[in-house]
């Protein structure tokens, strides 16, 4: 008799349960794909959101609130008066920095997305060169500025040009011993936006920027690559476009006299995709590429790395390397000793094809 | 002396596997990782793979004593201390299989309103999901070994999601081994103990196994699997956190279903931690069965009453853990009780149990 009563009142309890909370229609809320913020008078934060509105007739309009405030979410607030339905950040795709925030140091701003659940570990970070709300307060093409800053970001990131970027890896450099994190800062041009450059990290604070056209030997430096590309200056006017480059870094560390000794070995290979003077022959012409390419490469990242060291900027992880080969580390000591380091670089290249003609 | 139980009433020994992998997984798992880093650094899965061969021990001391008395925690009690000091024990050990389903509730009802609802209050939850454990522990071991089954074979595909921060992970953060000394690494096994705990409700529903002695090997392996799991959730959290990223994540493992990607599913975590509850409702089943079930044996009550009772208790004691604190210090006392439990107190019973047996055997003979 017990038992009759029972099963009816777990059914219905189970279905109730649905009812006690406030629900979100996807149509009475505004989904914010951008955050940027920029630095705002006594101390305060300029934050500008970017809310896609979808219309019936399938075009895209991109939505702009701004204000200013102490914390972001006290922002947040701030920007719900003005619209008209609720601003809800769990599809967020993109938050923007301005350089002066940044030099200032992201971690504070960046706990606020940590801290909060609903906000995917695959963001994309970006510094912007320039004004954040000027840059966002276009419509660049005809998808939202969300959808197109991280296909910016991720296209760059598939063409190997960029090394991977995102709140994770940020926060997992930030907060790893003996590594420094990285961002793309982004650029406003006319009509469109472009990576223009690699910011450097140190801790949370932004240091300076290098050229975005050293992102591939950044990318080497840092890890490995599937899928690179590399235009070679062979002899005079004599160009070779190599393809399909595939790197496997491998630091070396000893310590001959305590003091660790680096090498990184950067091993790549790749195929020969185009030559712009055919007639220009020799013997060995693919072996004296390899030679080039591999003498090219060694005095470009050995450049790199010294530029990184004057700046104190451990980029490429070497410290944590050293970590993993010693139990004495610490990060003091790293840092004293890091600039004075003798890195070297060592790099092997191997040319597999030359496509379909000899 | 023996502890009849009917035999329709009783399970086959290969589903004690079930028994001991589902109490066993609960909400440990979520965030373990911490804790154990907190004490071994990168070295803590040195103390996952100690704890495992630590419980493999007590598994097998639980069964020398069962086995030889061929009845529950209750008559061991009985036979080493006697009448009345036996029943004490006995209840402050069903007290604290109370407080593990407690711990494990209130822990997963914090972890729903923190990722998914901060508006839910506990108390409609609770109440829903304690009518379903009333319901699911009225139909006996029997349907609480289906829910077992249930909970470990459903949730089983989480396990894949693995894959997703492989793609990010550093296995030379574990570098260099042996990094930190031993007793950091015992001190890593003190924290794991509470993603270990539970497998003690062995001691309730011995009597109800069929062909006792085979099961052992099914508990064995159940354990072990466990420790398989935890092995690999610890190894890849180590490698896609950095050190000082993990010490600030409250749940790892939930952190890292934020980093999954799929086409149709925008959000795994809500998956994820929707699933988790049918990992929770075996969980919560086992204690409150055995619980129940050990106040029918020292009070003689109706095991009706007693799980009516223990219910009614999980509902109003869960309302006093408001916060994080709250919970977090709930989960260490419970961790540190079982911790000495385990490798204390079964251990030293053990002793007494064997030594009592031996001398009434060699007086009777």
């Amino acid at each position: 008799m017990k038992r009759k009563w029972l099963i009816p009142i777990v059914i219905l309890l189970l279905f109730l349960s649905g009812c006690g909370n406030e629900v979100e229609i996807i149509d009475d809320i505004s989904l914010v794909t951008v955050v940027g913020y920029d630095k705002g008078e006594d101390g305060k934060l300029i934050g500008t959101v970017s809310i896609p509105i979808y219309n019936p007739d399938f075009s895209i309009n991109t939505e702009q609130y701004t204000s200013q405030a102490h914390l972001i979410n006290e922002n947040r607030d701030k920007l719900n008066a003005q619209s008209s339905k609720p601003l809800v950040s769990g599809k967020l795709l993109v938050a923007l920095y301005s350089k002066e925030l940044a030099r200032e140091g992201l971690a504070d701003l960046l706990d606020n997305l940590r801290r909060d659940p609903s906000i995917a570990a695959n963001v994309y970070l970006a510094i912007v060169d320039g004004n954040v709300k000027e840059l966002m307060d276009k419509q660049y093409s005809n998808v939202d500025l969300g959808i197109f800053l991280s296909r910016l970001i991720e296209q760059n990131i598939k063409t190997e040009s960029l090394p991977k970027t995102n709140l994770h890896l940020f926060l997992n450099d930030y907060l790893e011993e003996g590594k420094d994190p990285f961002l793309p800062i982004i650029k406003k041009r006319k009509d469109t936006v472009e990576i223009t450059q690699l910011g450097l990290f140190k801790g949370d604070n932004y240091v300076e920027a290098i050229n975005y056209k050293a992102g591939f030997m950044f990318k080497g430096l840092s890890g490995n690559f599937k899928n690179a590309s590399y235009t070679l200056k062979f002899k005079k006017d004599a160009y070779v476009f190599i393809q399909n480059l595939k790197s496997k870094r491998k630091v070396e560390v000893k310590h001959p006299d305590g003091r660790p000794q680096i090498t990184v070995n950067l091993n790549l290979n790749g195929i020969i995709k185009e030559y712009n003077r055919t007639k220009v022959t020799g013997k060995n012409i693919v072996t004296d590429i390899e030679k080039k390419m591999e003498k090219e490469i060694q005095v470009k990242a050995e450049e790199l790395i010294r530029r990184c060291q004057e700046l104190g900027v451990d980029s490429f992880g070497i410290g944590e390397k050293v970590r993993q080969h010693s139990r004495s580390w610490t990060k003091e000591e790293w840092q004293t000793i890091y600039p004075e380091l003798d890195i070297k670089v060592s790099v092997k290249v191997d040319i597999q094809e030359s496509g379909v003609t000899k | 002396m023996k502890v009849q139980v009917n035999d329709q009433n009783k399970i086959s020994p290969n589903l004690v596997f079930f028994l001991i992998h589902a109490v066993q997984v609960g909400v440990g798992i979520l965030g373990f990782q911490r804790y154990i880093a907190e004490k071994a650094g990168y070295d803590a899965w040195i103390s996952v793979l100690l704890a495992g061969i630590g419980g493999s021990i007590i598994i097998k001391i639980m069964y020398s004593m069962l086995l030889k008395e061929e009845g529950d925690l209750i008559e061991i009690h009985r036979t080493a201390f006697g009448n009345t000091i036996g029943n004490i024990l006995s209840v402050l050990f069903l007290i604290y299989y109370f407080m593990m389903a407690l711990a494990v509730l209130r822990t997963y009802i914090e972890v729903v309103q923190v990722w998914m609802f901060p508006q839910l209050s506990i108390f409609p939850y609770a109440f829903a999901f304690l009518g379903l454990v009333y319901y699911i522990v009225a139909g006996g071991i029997r349907t609480v070994t289906g829910i077992a089954f249930m909970g470990v074979v459903f949730p089983l595909y989480l396990i894949l999601t693995i894959v997703f921060p492989l793609r990010y992970a550093d296995f030379g953060d574990l570098l260099p081994i042996f990094s930190h000394a031993p007793i950091d690494i015992l001190a890593g096994v003190k924290s794991t103990t509470l993603s270990y705990l539970g497998f003690t409700t062995l001691l309730m529903y011995f009597p109800f196994i069929n062909d006792k002695r085979k099961s052992h090997i099914w508990a064995q392996l159940g354990f072990q699997f466990t420790t398989i799991l935890y092995l690999l959730v610890a190894v890849v959290t180590f490698a896609f956190f950095s050190k000082e990223q993990l010490a600030t994540t409250i749940w790892p493992t939930l952190t890292m279903f934020k980093i999954v990607e799929m086409p149709f599913v925008e959000r795994f975590e809500y998956i994820g931690i929707s699933s988790w509850a049918l990992i929770i409702l075996p969980n919560v089943c086992i204690s409150v069965w055995a619980f129940s079930r050990g106040l029918k044996r020292v009070f003689h009550m109706q095991q009706y009453t007693g799980l009516k009772i223990s219910i009614i208790a999980l509902f109003i004691l869960m309302l006093p853990f408001k916060d994080r604190q709250a919970i977090d210090q709930l989960n260490n006392y419970v961790s540190t009780i079982g911790f000495y439990v385990l490798y204390a107190y079964i251990p030293c019973l053990a002793v007494v149990y064997h030594v009592v047996r031996k001398v009434r055997d060699k007086h009777e003979a």
